[in-house]
């Protein structure tokens, strides 16, 4: 299998407020370091909390954001340092999907406009013309292709996210990556999106990047998962080992912390109890960033910043790992 | 907080001196020849030549312009060491074309009347405008609201000057309340001081309490849909505690720093006012000016207003960094 | 009444442009003091309308609302609003959603707690403040002393949500309505929440009604579980029974079609066919049947007539609106639902 995207220290800072007027502005450590790859037809899951950096990861590998420092290689190109205008023939095969479905559709636009628009924009004309490739991706996503004239307000957030998808999928895309796609969904609809995402994944061969802060998704659609946790990857492993034998401590509590919807769960189960709050990410703890949270915090942890080595079946960053 | 006091008070200094550049170099790129504008009635060219030789005209513009500004910190001195030297002293603006009369000394004389009338319309515009607005959105939909913003729309599609010289037809021709609207220092006589700026008052407070009006009710009605009004009822606020401590504190921001500019540009003379009334504040001056083309009195008067504006805006900025926590502590 | 809260035949109606929206249809439950309701429902369900009728806040709007709410005894829909203000906050307390947005940005975290005090005690400025403090402290608050005098912006989203739990707390009322206050926080901070939930009620003995989505929640925190859908209660029960020996369509659906960290993820989840119904122009009969998979069973039964919550077997607690015959019921479950949990 071919790789398809490789990130090797990808780092992304942002400019925050000034404390004064001669100092420098404060830098938001958003994601720091970042080294992973992903095959042709896989799905790869980022999970992680808030401020852990994987949606602005998302947006630097479909380069929304223009990478601080390290490189991304897609599809045999290096894409970090290009200008808009040289990423164009790029976009066509590295598109998005967001999370919010009210909001990232145009409201004036109609269906039809806006599956349509990857084609106009990328001034490809498919066989048979826009009209009938747009009505074949509303099929294909479980719209009725009737409704090509239709305005977003008069779908459902489950439709509208269905739309977004088809939109995604205009232009045969290598690469997808999928930021929160079910979140902002109503629990009875988002088995129905997954369950749709997964199909397609398999029918047509897709490689997915997946974006969830929910464990449960993610691991009904990804093959391999990374954790993160404030800007770094803490672990990254098959989906499989990773969910029965978690090797760093923040994957563990995060494990513990997903509740069950099953009463008797509870007693069995060991819950590891996280104190205080994700630290600022604008002065990042020094050394290994979860060491303010973690129980097996040692003095190394602070001086020495663990690297993503291999264990076992899975890659860490922990001086102890599990 | 003091940095950022610092950084404005700097912008703003920056800001006036591109303005006075600006205003200095339009007038001398205009065709009018401003020996001749000095000259006046009763012109001869030797009278032109004395005249451009004292005001320096025929100094390259970069020259003049650093004498100017030099003279408004320090003074100026015409013809030093002739029998005819002329001494201005710091602020020196120059010597107005139509009067002779030091352009410093204008504005310090026209300053109260224009003063007058801001803050006493500003103090009933913002009177009726708050209450009205208060009113109107704690009872919406109701027939006061509605009459209160029926009023407020055809206040504020009336020109001032339809208004004024209406009301003025009323009060002063028709019923004889009030006195011809004037100018008289309030140290001098308060009543005549009251009596002679309420046309101006009312005429300004109509057409701006109606903007206010609407501002305050939009705002109120707006925050009154917020999720922490919501809490607010949950916690079981009063009623009154509920659109005073909530809804009134969440809309009064932006009220605040509409109202500073408001000010700030009247402070610069509410110039069709006192026109219609003919009171003799900064506005009249203004306006008397560029119709005679009296190049320094314009000068000074663009940079006087200029001046209010920034100031305004800066303590704009100030009372917006106090009302919101989330720009103070940033 | 030996229930705290009582609500009888609850019905909230809002008029709209393009219709009637029915949000609420005769709802009947109780709680008791010390004991946890989880109210499970998507949006649309009408479980955040029936949370702001128990607090009497439809008043002042167009809303249509009958039916009868008891709180200590007191009948919410009859009384004047300035009965019920006397009773918001020091009988019954709301913890909303979002802590950014339901907290006031111009005002400290303690004097928004301090006001929550003062509306129902009569003591100084200073006194309220001390309470503000020591509430702080209460909910997990580090440095309460300092933190006291922060803006709301200034506190994370976890802290935001113990301090709204302060506030809530702080006038010690009976019943506490939390309307899904773990949803806007990761995962770590929701364990934390609910652990501070529980640990709360069993100290001030409140009456707790947690509205959620989520199922695995209101596993955690929840005595009695009511299931809503399309405004109306389709399923009640202790948390076991509805969880665990679910009796209504719409129960099994959501139960089997959520990703959990048990299920196997190679097989596709079973997901609810359809969408949430229209509130102005519901179905006809049961408002699920359009998405139910079991409808024809019932011959017409099921398009024509709404069904009565009923318990499961006389004398049980276990209620359920649905006209599925009982053995078929069971039979369904155990073939259809129970291998795919």
């Amino acid at each position: 299998m071919t790789t398809i995207l490789k990130v090797s220290g990808l780092t992304k800072h942002f400019n925050g407020n000034r404390k004064g007027f001669f100092s420098k502005p404060e830098v938001v450590h958003a994601v720091d370091d970042l080294n992973f790859e992903i095959k042709a037809g896989e799905a790869l899951g980022l999970v992680g909390e808030s401020g852990c950096g994987k949606s602005t990861t998302g947006r630097l590998i479909t380069r929304l954001l223009t990478p601080t420092s390290g490189q991304i290689e897609f599809d045999g190109n290096e894409i970090s340092n290009l200008t808009n205008n040289q990423l164009k023939p790029i976009r066509t095969q590295l598109q998005m999907i967001f999370q919010d479905p009210y909001s990232s559709l145009n409201p004036r636009h109609t269906v039809g406009t806006i599956v349509a628009t990857p084609f106009k924009i990328a001034g490809i004309e498919p066989e048979g013309g826009v009209k009938k490739r747009v009505q074949e991706l509303l099929e294909i996503v479980g719209l009725n292709p009737e409704h090509y004239n239709r305005y977003p307000h008069e779908f459902s957030g489950g439709q509208r996210q269905r739309i977004g998808i088809a939109r995604a999928l205009a232009l045969r895309p290598k690469l997808i990556v999928a930021d929160e796609p079910v979140s902002a969904l109503d629990v009875s609809i988002q088995a129905q999106i997954i369950n749709l995402l997964k199909g397609l994944q398999q029918d047509f061969g897709l490689t997915f990047v997946f974006i969830a802060h929910d464990l449960a998704v993610v691991r009904h659609f990804a093959q391999r998962v990374a954790v993160m946790y404030l800007g770094n990857i803490v672990e990254i492993a098959e989906r499989d080992t990773l969910y029965s034998t978690p090797k760093h401590p923040y994957t563990k509590a995060l494990l513990s912390a997903v509740p069950e919807a099953d009463p008797d769960a509870m007693g069995s189960r060991n819950r590891i109890k996280l104190e205080g709050d994700v630290p600022n990410p604008i002065n990042p703890p020094s050394g290994c960033r979860f060491r303010t949270r973690c129980w097996k915090a040692q003095p190394i942890c602070a001086t020495s910043k663990p690297e993503l080595l291999q264990i076992g079946a899975s890659k860490v960053a922990c001086h102890f790992p599990e | 907080m003091f940095k950022y006091l610092i950084r404005r008070v700097l912008v703003g200094g920056f800001v006036l001196a591109i303005v006075s550049a600006i205003v200095f170099g339009i007038f001398y790129i205009l065709p009018a020849d401003p020996a001749r504008l000095a000259c006046g009635k009763a012109c001869t060219p030797e009278l032109m030549d004395r005249i451009r030789t004292t005001l320096e005209l025929d100094q390259p513009l970069p020259v003049q312009y650093g004498r100017f500004i030099k003279g408004i910190f320090v003074g100026r001195t015409y013809l030093p060491g002739s029998e005819a030297e002329l001494n201005c002293a710091a602020p020196c603006l120059g010597y107005s074309y139509q009067t002779d009369q030091p352009v410093t000394t204008l504005l310090k004389d026209r300053l109260p009347a224009t003063l007058s009338i801001a803050f006493g319309a500003s103090i009933l515009w913002l009177l009726i405008g708050l209450s009205s607005g208060i009113v109107s959105a704690l009872r919406r939909g109701t027939m006061i609201d509605k009459f209160s913003q029926g009023v407020a729309l055809g206040a504020a599609s009336l020109q001032i000057y339809f208004v004024g010289l209406i009301l003025q037809f009323i009060f002063v021709d028709k019923l004889q309340i009030l006195p011809m609207p004037g100018y008289t220092s309030p140290f001098d006589s308060l009543s005549e001081w009251a009596k002679q700026m309420a046309l101006p008052w009312i005429t300004l407070a109509f057409l701006l309490s109606a903007i206010y009006s609407r501002l305050t009710r939009a705002g109120m009605l707006e925050v009154m849909s917020e999720d922490y009004v919501r809490t607010a009822r949950a916690k079981g606020l009063s009623a009154r505690a509920i659109n005073t401590k909530h809804v009134l504190r969440g809309a009064i921001t932006p009220i605040v720093t509409v109202f500073g500019l408001d000010l700030g540009v009247l402070l610069g003379g509410a110039v069709i006012t006192e026109y219609v009334f003919n009171i003799p504040g900064l506005g009249k001056l203004s306006t008397d000016a560029v119709a005679n083309v009296d190049i320094p009195v314009v000068t000074g008067t663009v940079l006087f207003s200029a001046f209010f504006v920034i100031l305004a805006n800066l303590i704009v900025d100030l009372i917006y960094s106090a009302l919101d926590p989330k720009v103070r502590l940033a | 009444m030996s229930s705290f809260l009582e609500v009888k035949n609850l019905s909230v109606n809002f008029k709209t442009d393009d219709g009637v929206v029915k949000a609420v249809d005769k709802l009947s439950f109780s709680l008791e003091k010390g004991k946890s309701l989880g109210i499970v429902g998507e949006s649309g369900s009408g479980k955040s309308v029936t949370s702001l009728a128990i607090l009497g806040l439809h008043k002042a709007t167009s809303a249509d609302v009958s039916g009868e709410i008891y709180v200590g005894g007191v009948e919410i829909n009859s009384s004047s609003e300035a009965q019920v203000r006397k009773l918001r906050g020091k009988e019954m307390a709301m913890i909303f959603q979002d802590s950014l947005t339901s907290l006031n940005p111009f005002y400290t975290i303690g004097d928004q707690i301090s006001e929550a005090y003062l509306v129902h005690n009569k003591v100084s400025n200073s006194q309220a403040k001390l309470k503000a403090i020591s509430m702080l402290d209460r909910v997990g608050i580090p440095e309460p002393q300092k933190r006291v005098d922060d803006y709301p912006h200034q506190f994370s989203g976890g802290m935001r949500q113990r301090a709204m739990i302060a506030m809530a707390l702080s006038c010690n009322p009976n019943l506490i309505i939390a309307d899904e206050p773990t949803t806007a926080l990761d995962v770590t901070v929701q364990a934390q929440i609910l652990e501070l939930l529980k640990d709360l009620q069993k100290d001030f003995g409140t009456a707790i009604i947690l509205i959620t989505h989520d199922l695995g929640v209101v596993a955690e925190i929840a005595d009695d579980v009511l299931l809503m859908y399309a405004g109306k209660a389709v399923e009640y029960g202790s948390v076991r029974d509805v969880l665990k020996i679910p009796q209504h369509p719409y129960g099994w659906g959501l139960l089997t079609s959520i990703p959990r960290l048990s299920s196997d993820p190679k097989k596709p989840l079973s997901a609810i066919s359809g969408t949430p119904p229209s509130l102005i122009s519901p179905p006809s009969g049961c408002a699920f049947h359009p998405r139910c998979p079991y409808a024809s069973s019932t011959g017409s039964a099921c398009i024509e007539k709404v069904p009565d919550l009923l318990p499961i077997s006389p004398n049980s607690k276990h209620l359920v609106r649905c006209h599925m015959d009982a053995g078929l019921r069971v039979e369904n479950f155990n073939s259809q639902v129970v291998p795919r949990l």
